[in-house]
């Protein structure tokens, strides 16, 4: 079990982060995973490489919107002043991006825009299940994923002319 | 077009990883169970297996102490005993007729060497003795002959006397084998509990196993000798014999399945039971017989059970239900003493025909060692409940008693 919790521990908890970006909110959203994890781990069946990794995701993200739903941290406000203003014509640079920094912007994110982004994105779901899955409609999901993207880029051509910048 | 950035995105942050502080793995091993150290994890299986299997080493040889399997003399003798003659010391009157013992094919032969055959098996003519109150079927003589029985009242001295002739007479006619016999005796144990304090004289009480009547009972046997040599040992007049029961507690052994929901759960399974008594009847001295009856019960329980500590590899809970259970073996075996001396050794089949139904309460623990699967030891109270039973044991005479439970339980979740 230490074993399992050793190799995976980090990769769980980056994603945790990425969903909860304060530290100790994110350490106990870990603990929790892991309990249900190793508490279930009879039911698993290992069905091919990555499985496992894609079953603990599960969990973890599972127990992730849990998490943000009774912390109420999932205002799908749409923040209309928060808005770039510009079209998103030029697509940021994400290449030399550090995931460290891409961790701390997705963290910077309101926290609704922020869920849905990571729903889409990282775990590749569709509009139509984050919406199953959050309790809002796809078109909210769908508009609000847009902005998070354009904040994102925002902050990404940010970064990176800021760190140009510096160098 | 549009996603590629954020496909980047993604694939930038794939094998990306942050740690966690150690107390992350603490609180995930505490509340699952699993010690902190490895070292330590390893080790807890190992003392927790080692108690269990000293629990259950113990418990079996418990178990053995109990039985102290008494292997038949000479493998040969058999002696069907009446189910309602074994009466505790101390209970009140029988207001009902006790079934006098009887043997009709399973007769026992005063002398192992002169055995001719084997009777027919012990527990099929326990089972003839069993059905106390219902018409015995045509061959079936003893039953017959039990339901007309000479109450073994202590007080009462009513006798049959009519029945009886009757009943031996068909005795005698039914089963040749039995008259090759050079004597045939009786089985059926004292059916007075009280013995002699009680007053009334002597009622008879049916035949001692094996042990008294004919060889000079220090008492009054007042049989005449004819009835002796062709019929065995009779019952009537004979002095009334003290039996007294020492009933040891109950092992069960099971077999169980849990479903469970949330701490909470209903199982049901099978259940072993093994009741062990120590008799003596009579007096230690001149002629006396000492036993052991062991029952063996299979029953199906249904309980209700809550999980007071449920981690990994244990669990504490209590539960709560009923059962019902039948007896499918039981045996009786007997070290008859005449004149202080040992003169032989009897084994019989008793077994109680009724259903035998209770409600328990327990604690258990129980190690895990699978997620579902685990071991447990289950110390318990029960009330059983009174069935009409003739055959004495700690059932009827202990309804509300302690036992001892283990086995193997498997959980659905």
């Amino acid at each position: 079990m230490k074993e399992l919790y050793d190799s995976w521990s980090g990769y769980l908890f980056a994603l945790c982060r990425r969903y909860v970006p304060d530290r100790e909110a994110a350490e106990d959203l870990l603990q929790d995973s892991f309990v249900k994890i190793f508490s279930s781990i009879d039911s698993f069946t290992y069905k091919g490489p990555g499985s496992l990794k894609a079953w603990m995701s599960r969990i973890t993200v599972n127990e992730a919107l849990q998490y943000l739903r009774k912390r109420k941290h999932t205002d799908f406000i749409e923040y209309k002043d928060y808005l770039p203003d510009q079209a998103d014509d030029e697509e940021p640079d994400v290449g030399t991006l550090p995931p460290s920094e891409i961790q701390r912007m997705i963290g910077e994110l309101p926290d609704g825009y922020r869920t849905i982004f990571n729903l889409f994105v990282f775990e590749e779901k569709s509009h139509k299940e984050i919406a199953a899955l959050l309790g809002i409609t796809e078109s909210t999901s769908a508009s609000q994923f847009h902005r998070a993207r354009k904040i994102l880029a925002k902050k990404i051509k940010d970064y990176e002319t800021g760190l140009d910048r510096n160098t | 077009m549009k996603q590629d950035w954020t496909e980047i995105l993604k694939n930038r942050m794939e094998g990306y990883s942050e740690t966690p502080s150690d107390g992350v793995w603490e609180g995930v091993a505490s509340r699952t169970g699993i010690a902190v150290q490895g070292k330590s994890r390893r080790m807890l299986p190992v003392w927790l297996y080692s108690t269990v299997g000293v629990a259950a080493v113990l418990t079996v040889a418990l178990l053995f102490v109990r039985h102290g399997e008494p292997s038949p003399v000479d493998g040969e003798i058999a002696v069907a005993v009446a189910p309602d003659t074994l009466e505790v010391l101390g209970t009140m009157e029988m207001d009902e007729a006790v079934p006098v013992l009887v043997a009709d094919a399973s007769v026992t032969v005063l002398n192992p060497v002169e055995l001719i055959d084997v009777p027919p098996t012990a527990s099929e003519t326990a089972e003839s003795y069993t059905e106390v109150n219902t018409p015995a079927d045509p061959d079936d003589i003893v039953q017959t002959e039990s339901n007309d029985v000479i109450p073994g009242h202590t007080v009462e001295e009513e006798v049959d006397y009519e029945a009886e002739r009757e009943a031996w007479a068909r005795l005698m006619a039914e089963d040749k084998r039995t008259v090759k016999r050079s004597h045939h005796i009786g089985i059926a144990l004292s059916a007075s509990g009280t013995g002699k304090s009680s007053g009334g004289g002597s009622s008879p009480t049916g035949l001692v196993l094996g042990a008294n009547p004919m060889n000079g009972l220090g008492g009054t046997p007042q049989i005449s000798p004819s009835i002796i040599e062709t019929q065995g040992g009779l019952t009537f007049n004979q002095p009334e014999v003290k039996t007294e029961y020492s009933h040891k507690i109950p092992v069960k052994m099971g077999l169980s399945a849990r479903y469970g929901f949330g701490r909470f759960g209903i199982e049901t399974g099978l259940t072993y039971s093994i009741l062990s008594s120590d008799i003596k009847i009579g007096d230690e001295g001149q002629t006396w017989s000492k036993g052991t009856q062991t029952l063996h019960y299979l029953g199906i329980p249904l309980n209700l059970s809550f999980d007071i500590i449920d981690k990994r590899f244990f669990t504490l809970y209590v539960s709560a239900g009923g059962m019902g259970e039948k007896s499918v073996k039981g045996r009786l075996h007997k070290d008859e003493y005449e004149n202080g001396k040992f003169v032989r050794s009897t084994d019989s089949g008793v077994k109680p025909k009724e259903l035998q139904w209770s409600v328990n309460a327990a604690a258990g623990f129980q190690v895990n060692i699978l997620r579902q699967l685990g071991i447990f030891v289950e110390p318990g109270v029960s009330h059983r409940f009174a069935n009409g039973s003739k055959i004495q044991s700690v059932y009827t005479d202990k309804p509300t008693d302690f036992s001892l439970g283990f086995g193997l339980r498997y959980d659905f979740r």
